[in-house]
């Protein structure tokens, strides 16, 4: 039994990351009913940047970290006007290739300046074990959990609470309705942009211990995107848990079939779940309009 | 400029054809290997282009079709003993069946869903090489016997020959599907779903057909693959090769025949002439797929076309055409019920668009449907073509209950309409978007098509000349090879009409066709919807603000208020009804 909530509990955390990355994607599409391909290269990026101000500029990790989630916040909304404001008006298939094509050169050009290099990312955390009720934990995977369920409840209340925040949300819900409000279309996107891609590098820097850095380190942000259309991709919350069920389902899956087809389980499951039943576990159907 | 662009263009595909051909006979072993997998490229971005280019579903994951081509064949091969031209195919049609599975998903789901759907199961199938030992050593890949025949290893300059006749074989089968009502229809699905719906294709059956056969393609592709270079991995199917194929579609021009030709070929010769390492190739990849995106989204192909193409002279053809055309097989007898709407009604969430609706109209009746915005007009025509289920109540058409089923089913049973935001399939020609409308007239199968049956011949020569026909009808017949999308707002209108009656329907809807039309116009109108009874018996239910229009033309007119059927009557009957005046008609007499 220990060993099923050790399970459980190593679930939630990775699943906790997912959820930072995952709302990104939910940012993303409810305001430009894009799906992003290149928030998992944003995540990369991320990770690569705060363990280069970290490790080689010798910054302190807040620093590092803060510094890291800017540049790419940054490089999203430098991204979103050149590349992305260009063809707001194009067909939705236009567009998500176009995230296809961004995600492939930032793949390419880490590759190219950092070849397939494998680092690690130093633990900021202790990572010596210790057992609570028989589950055995590090100060690093809490730590880590801490701080993306900080993040991620920051950004809610920044959604909720703040003028952009609201911006955001009008934007996402209705386009016209919110331009009559004042809210600049242009701004709101610009931002939106901004703060997913920060959002994918804080959880990129988050994940970074607990894993390897490689160009390729990219795929696990798509397990966010799968773990928010298993809750609901239209809800934040539902989102939220659908990323925290991801990760546990990964984790039983990881343990009881196989490590290495581990991914096949969940992208298995993001089939399944578009066919059974598309608006996900805890979401709601998207209002349909002839 | 006087060039006859169809001959140009044959002979532009026999030259291609030719150079393909000849160069083993001057090329150096590699870049004879390199001509091979470019036109191997050019199957696999065939596919594509059936499934986003024409149908307009995104893939990201061919690649993962390719791979399962290339495996199948190998594996067969390897352990079945099948010989390489019997594994081939069935590399290609696994791949079709898994396209065809994987096509299930993206029937009710939005391109936001399907891009993701499609790049999982690339990605899985890459995982399940990499990590499946037993099936054919896992990421070292496995060697494959060089192709024979006749008990000998095919030589490089056979199998190249090979390549290019099996591609010359997809593309005439191609070319032939595009033009047929199955290409039709994938190019309507891709203009506009829900017009596809109510012209009576079959949404489900096309958009798995487009999945599947671009699959299929891309799956003879792999195959081919696995026997030119005889030897695989999963290396050769990641998500970047699937990137590369959408690329080389966007570049050749995607939705153009010869797209895939253009694309495929330049994107496969110039990396290899860069020779640089992989990862500046995926960058120049990423690189100009952006910014063909940006600013070449018709890519080559379609540069040149919008430049140079020049549209087939139809009037010649149309001198052919019997214009005393009445329909006499459809007499309408005016006492006999055609719809019947029992009780409808109909709610989105808690918001009541329809309350216990009925009404009836019959054979060869003009029937109008009038009230204020928001009274349940639409929602009504939605219900009877079958784009909404109500929530309650009946439907008959000629005494046939059409509750049980779906939208392009309904059509096939008569009942056809228009739009009130107009969708036209903007990109076809005004021709194609009627002969769309013919779709459930027609019953050439996609095996008939692909192979040019006789049969299937006549029947689409019968449907084009009833198509023209239909295009006069409305005024329209030198526009009949113009884009829908480039006519004048009354001409998309009326085209709309002619598109409709393609149907042969029973019962025609027309939401609004005289809303932004002039006086003029609007006359013109009136008299067509009279033909439209006259001469081909359909029954006309009509919404419409104009009261001139209205009043005109209607035998019967009913109207809507709040989702209630507030009136039901004769067009002199209704002007004096006092709750009719107080809803509605009182605004419009002062306006």
């Amino acid at each position: 039994m220990d060993l099923f909530w050790q399970i459980l509990v190593s679930g939630g955390m990775l699943g906790s990351l997912y959820a930072l990355v995952g709302l990104g994607f939910v940012l993303i599409y409810r305001s430009t009913r894009v799906v992003n391909f290149s928030q998992g290269e944003m995540l990369m990026l991320g990770a690569i940047l705060a363990l280069y101000f970290y490790q080689d500029l010798k910054l302190p990790y807040g620093l590092a970290f803060v510094g890291s989630c800017v540049t790419v916040g940054l490089l999203g909304a430098f991204l979103e006007r050149v590349a992305f404001r260009p063809l707001q008006r194009a067909p939705v298939i236009t567009l998500i290739l176009a995230t296809v094509a961004v995600g492939q050169m930032i793949r390419s050009a880490v590759r190219i300046v950092r070849g397939s290099e494998v680092s690690h990312f130093p633990p900021l955390f202790p990572t010596t074990p210790f057992t609570v009720g028989g589950v055995t934990l590090t100060a690093l995977t809490v730590g880590t959990v801490i701080l993306s369920i900080f993040l991620v409840g920051a950004l809610v209340l920044f959604i909720r609470y703040t003028r952009i925040g609201r911006g955001m949300e009008a934007a996402a819900q209705n386009r016209d309705a919110a331009t009559l409000s004042g809210v600049s279309i242009n701004q709101t996107f610009l931002l939106t942009w901004a703060v997913s891609s920060a959002l994918a590098a804080a959880a990129g820097i988050l994940i970074a211990p607990l894993i390897v850095i490689t160009p390729d380190m990219g795929i696990i942000g798509l397990k966010g995107f799968i773990g928010a259309i298993l809750g609901g991709f239209l809800t934040i919350p539902g989102a939220i848990a659908g990323c925290f069920l991801l990760g546990i389902i990964e984790n039983l899956a990881g343990y009881y079939i196989s490590g290495a087809m581990k991914d096949v389980v969940s992208f298995g499951l993001l089939l399944l779940i578009l066919i059974a039943c598309p608006q996900g576990l805890f979401g709601r159907q998207e209002a349909r309009r002839a | 400029m006087k060039f006859k662009l169809a001959s140009a263009s044959i002979a532009l595909y026999a030259g291609f054809v030719l150079i393909a051909l000849a160069a083993p006979a001057v090329l150096p072993a590699y870049p004879l290997f390199v001509f091979s997998l470019a036109v191997v490229n050019i199957i696999a971005v065939l596919g594509v282009n059936v499934t986003m280019g024409y149908a307009g579903q995104i893939s990201l994951g061919h690649a993962g079709f390719a791979a399962i081509g290339a495996y199948t064949t190998a594996l067969l091969m390897a352990h079945g003993d099948w010989a390489f031209w019997t594994a081939l195919p069935a590399g290609g049609l696994l791949a079709g069946v898994f396209g065809y599975l994987l096509g299930l998903p993206a029937l009710r789901l939005g391109p936001l869903y399907v891009s993701m759907v499609t790049f999982g199961f690339g990605f899985v199938v890459v995982l399940i090489l990499q990590n499946w030992y037993e099936l054919a050593n896992g990421p070292n890949g496995m060697a494959v016997a060089p192709p024979q025949l006749f008990g000998n290893d095919l030589t490089p300059h056979q199998f190249h020959y090979f390549v290019v006749v099996v591609a010359v074989a997809l593309f005439v089968v191609t070319r032939n599907l595009i033009n047929s009502r199955v290409g039709r229809a994938f190019v309507a699905l891709r203009e506009s779903e829900v017009a596809a719906r109510a012209m009576g294709v079959n949404v489900a059956a096309t958009k798995t057909l487009a999945f599947g056969l671009g699959a299929a393609y891309a799956g003879i592709a792999g195959g081919l693959f696995a026997g030119l270079t005889q030897f695989i991995n999963p290396d050769s199917f990641v998500f970047g090769v699937s990137i590369s194929y959408v690329t080389m579609a966007i570049l050749g021009g995607s939705g153009f025949f010869a797209g895939p030709i253009v694309g495929g070929l330049t994107l496969t010769v110039l990396p290899e002439l860069l020779r640089g390492a992989a990862e500046y190739k995926e960058l120049l990849t990423g690189f100009v797929l952006l910014m063909l995106l940006i600013f070449l989204p018709r890519g080559l192909v379609g540069l040149l076309w919008d430049r140079f193409s020049v549209r087939p002279d139809v009037i010649r053809e149309v001198k052919s055409i019997k214009t005393d055309a009445i329909d006499k097989s459809v007499r309408p007898d005016s006492s006999r019920e055609l719809l019947r709407v029992t009780d409808v009604s109909l709610s989105f969430g808690g918001l009541a668009a329809l309350k216990n609706v009925s009404l009836e109209v019959n054979e060869g009746e003009i029937v109008s449907i009038i009230g204020p915005n928001g009274a349940g007009k639409t929602s009504l025509f939605n219900t009877i073509s079958g784009l909404y289920s109500p929530n309650k109540g009946a439907i008959e058409v000629a005494g046939q209950p059409v509750m049980g089923y779906r939208a392009h089913q309904r059509a096939r049973m008569g009942i056809s309409r228009t739009f009130q935001n107009l969708e036209l399939f903007q990109d076809m020609t005004a021709l194609d978007n009627v002969l769309v409308g013919a779709h459930g007239q027609i019953t050439n199968s996609p095996i008939e098509s692909a192979f040019r049956l006789p049969g299937e011949r006549r029947r689409e020569a019968e449907q084009r000349s009833r198509a023209l026909e239909l295009l006069e009808f409305v005024g329209l017949l030198h526009y009949a090879e113009e884009r829908a999308g480039s006519l004048s707002f009354g001409h998309q209108r009326l085209l709309e009409i002619a598109r409709a009656l393609a149907s042969r329907p029973k019962l025609l809807m027309l939401d609004e066709p005289a809303a932004g039309l002039n006086s003029t116009e609007v006359g013109a109108l009136a008299d067509i919807i009279r033909l439209v009874r006259t001469r081909y018996g359909a029954s006309v239910l009509l919404i419409a603000h104009t009261m001139n229009l209205v009043m005109a033309l209607s035998d019967r007119v009913i109207v809507l208020h709040h989702g209630v059927k507030i009136a039901d009557g004769t067009p002199a009957s209704i002007q004096k009804d006092a709750a009719v005046i107080d809803a509605y008609l009182g605004e419009v007499s002062n306006a």
